[in-house]
């Protein structure tokens, strides 16, 4: 059944728009090989939790992220009719209730879904806007803004992919350790983002990054290594992947190979207003650090509506005691107030900091 | 060569920071020039990645723009370039080059802040235009001397063009409340352009005419100047102000960048049109029409440049709205009640002082709201 998201998120950033992908390239899918699935019984018990637990499950199906998956992209190659079908029994099972925060993209997948559950698992259609795909936004759009925490909710809240991964179990009584992960790169010469799509299973980095290199025809672009920085996990929310032999989880997807932006255009205004329209992104800061201004900007952006400012100022000057009454542990470290601030302050490493010292009382501030 | 030129300049920056003496003197000097003509080349260490594109000389770069495009281009045309541009070159000097980098050097801070261009290009157009130059060096003076003092951008507790000229107001009465040239109207001419409206009486020795701005005829003799006239500008006033069709236009785009907000315009403008119906209906008596009282002074420039500058103004929406209802309130009642008729200096700095007190009253007022909130869903 379509349901009207009960929360209404206020601020957020659009990034999808703003990153447009011009290519995206996707291996063929064929059955999950043999060899990759995993017979280990204490992450089948693990994941098999999902079907005995006597809470509600919120299933989380958006990308919001700049560079995710789309959810349409995740759903091929797996048999959705099948699929719902395993969802519904799931909903009779211990008589709860299934809801699908989804993409408001996926369009026709909606709908599908919605016609073969015949309204026994509940659909909240809501925008791709950033940070939509936070398991507590997911929470709060399914149960009310009262939702402070993942354990206030008593519901279990996954990713879609997960869920995959489970129904892949309860078919073929076999767990299987597959994800999906993108590989971002900017294309110098087409001036545009390139986004490839695997199927991982026990993959180190780098032999993704030899397949992205030279398994694939000449003509398709090759990410660039040299004066570039990769990033585990997206841009706002990640960490830099140093160690090429690292194997790949699903939590490290999107991955990103961005330029490093160390290059001194001449007349920066002029120049990042062109960059803006190809949707070319450095790790550039685009400008120096400066005071706060009190422009307002991280407060007008924040999706879960707090004082980012006032936040900021207090940890700033010490006082945590009123940091936390205004609502420091109830941040997402989404990120976006570090990214909106027109004064480059480091927003959320303040806030990271000052969580840190009223957990541990360690002052790195 | 551009690159070229950027090199040179890296490593004069290099040279400059190696010198202990001259790092002193002139490291942050040079940092604004690089900064402003080349990207710097930090990038971001730690999440998030990727930063928006807009920084602080965006922020206040868009605001210079607007002014010299819908303030100073039709101040020109009305008065002249030989009215205007001294004014305003005095004004960076004094205020920029000699109190801020000065500031710099004596303070040894690493940067100059951009705030220092928009009071400095905002105190000539709140002045006459036959305001004395030394006035308005002294005013942009005391204006950054002031915010430095009180702790930089950010920490100024009043708008510093507007606490500059009240200073001045008070100290030097004549060169303020004097000097109201009459402007030039019509087809423009190279003469017109250079002098404004001018008179070549060699007999008397007369060369402008001044002429009373519309809100002190009103007070005078009650004589309300056609809404069209204020409008386009064809009205003695200060430097800035007379052309209001073009600053509506700029704050219209000012709000639309969210650089400014447009809840402050919106209330102090609505709160004029509202308390002046209000004035006029219960026959308060000599308060002029709503479309003179919109239109007249500096309150258009006020509205839009100087009540939205984010460090003077609450944060909170709901702040936000008080500010600029306070601002139109305080417009209306000193505009009947005092004998000054340029009242939007005082209301402006007056909301200013409750800036703080109003963000920390709504502040715990919406803490207490969360709380409740949070008791009635458990």
């Amino acid at each position: 059944m379509l349901k009207e998201p009960k929360w209404k998120m206020r601020g957020g950033y659009n990034f999808i728009k703003e990153f447009k992908v011009s290519r995206r390239i996707m291996p063929r899918r064929h059955e999950i090989p043999k060899e990759h699935y995993e017979t280990s019984s204490k992450d089948c018990c693990e994941k098999l939790r999902y079907l005995d637990a006597e809470k509600d499950l919120v299933i989380n199906a958006v990308s919001a992220e700049p560079f995710s998956v789309p959810i349409s992209t995740v759903l091929t190659g797996w048999r959705l009719d099948d699929f719902t079908e395993w969802l519904v029994s799931l909903s009779l099972l211990n008589h709860r209730k299934v809801h699908l925060v989804i993409d408001s993209a996926a369009g026709e997948i909606i709908n599908q879904i919605d016609e073969e559950t015949h309204g026994s698992i509940n659909i909240y259609s809501v925008p791709a806007i950033y940070p939509r795909d936070h398991p507590i936004i997911a929470a709060k759009t399914v149960f009310g803004d009262h939702i402070k925490s993942l354990n206030e909710a008593n519901a279990e809240i996954t990713r879609l992919e997960d869920m995959l991964r489970v129904y892949s179990l309860s078919r073929d009584c076999q767990h299987t350790n597959w994800s999906m992960l993108s590989l971002n790169f900017w294309d110098n010469c087409a001036k545009k983002w390139q986004q490839e799509i695997y199927d991982i299973y026990d993959d180190k980095f780098s032999d993704l990054l030899t397949q992205s290199q030279s398994k694939k025809p000449e003509w398709l672009p090759k990410p660039n290594l040299s004066n570039s920085r990769i990033i585990a996990g997206g841009l706002l929310t990640g960490r830099e992947l140093k160690n090429f032999d690292e194997k790949v989880t699903p939590d490290m997807s999107p991955i990103i190979i961005m330029p490093e932006g160390k290059t001194r255009d001449f007349l920066p205004s002029f120049q990042k207003r062109v960059q803006s329209r190809l949707g070319y992104v450095t790790t550039n800061l685009y400008g120096e650090e400066r005071t706060c201004v009190n422009c307002g900007w991280c407060d007008n952006i924040c999706p879960i509506e707090i004082c980012v400012e006032n936040v900021y100022q207090s940890i700033e000057y010490k006082r945590f005691q009123e940091a936390e009454r205004l609502g420091l542990f109830e941040c997402l470290e989404c990120g976006l107030c570090a990214y909106i601030c027109p004064s480059k302050i480091e927003i959320l490493e303040k806030i990271k900091s000052g969580k840190e010292y009223k957990q541990e009382g360690v002052s790195n501030v | 060569m551009f690159n070229f030129f950027g090199s040179l300049s890296q490593k004069t920056g290099k040279t400059i920071e190696q010198n202990k003496i001259a790092k002193i003197f002139f490291f942050a000097l040079w940092k604004a020039t690089d900064t402003l003509l080349w990207q710097p080349i930090e990038t971001a260490k730690k999440a998030p990645f990727i930063r928006s594109k807009i920084d602080m000389k965006d922020f206040m770069g868009l605001v210079v723009l607007l002014l010299v495009v819908t303030s100073v281009c039709p101040a020109i045309y009305f008065f002249g370039w030989q009215t205007v541009l001294p004014r305003i070159a005095i004004s960076f000097i004094c205020g920029v080059f000699i109190i801020d980098v000065g500031w710099t050097i004596i303070v040894r801070e690493k940067n100059i802040n951009e705030g220092a261009f928009v009071t400095c290009i905002l105190v000539p157009l709140i002045f006459p235009p036959l305001a004395p130059l030394w006035v308005i060096g002294l005013a942009s003076a005391l204006a950054i001397l002031i915010r430095n003092i009180s702790g930089g951008v950010g920490n100024n507790i009043w708008n510093p063009a507007l606490l500059a000229r009240l200073l001045i107001m008070v100290n030097f009465a004549l060169t303020v409340s004097t000097g109201w040239k009459e402007p030039f109207w019509g087809i423009p001419t190279q003469e017109s352009l250079r002098y404004g409206a001018r008179l070549n009486d060699p007999a008397t020795g007369v060369h402008a005419i001044t002429r009373a701005t519309p809100l002190v005829e009103f007070q005078n003799s009650g004589y309300i100047t056609p809404w069209w006239q204020l409008l386009l500008g064809k009205v003695s006033g200060c430097l800035g102000e007379t052309c209001r069709a073009a600053l509506i236009l700029g704050g219209i785009i000012l709000c639309l960048t969210k650089v400014a907000n447009w809840r402050i315009p919106l209330s102090f403008l609505g709160s004029v049109a509202g308390f002046t119906a209000i004035m006029n209906f219960w026959g308060a008596g000599k308060v002029a029409p709503i479309e003179f009282q919109l239109l007249s002074g500096g309150l258009v420039l006020g509205a839009f440049f100087m009540a939205t500058d984010p460090v003077t103004a609450p944060g909170s929406h709901f702040g936000k709205w008080i500010f600029g209802i306070g601002c139109g309130g305080f417009t209306v009642l000193l505009r009947r009640f005092t004998s000054f008729p340029e009242t939007i200096m005082f209301s402006i700095l007056i909301m200013n002082t409750f800036k703080t007190p109003l963000d920390w009253i709504i502040l715990q007022w919406r803490l207490r709201l969360k709380k409740s909130v949070a008791r009635e869903a458990n």
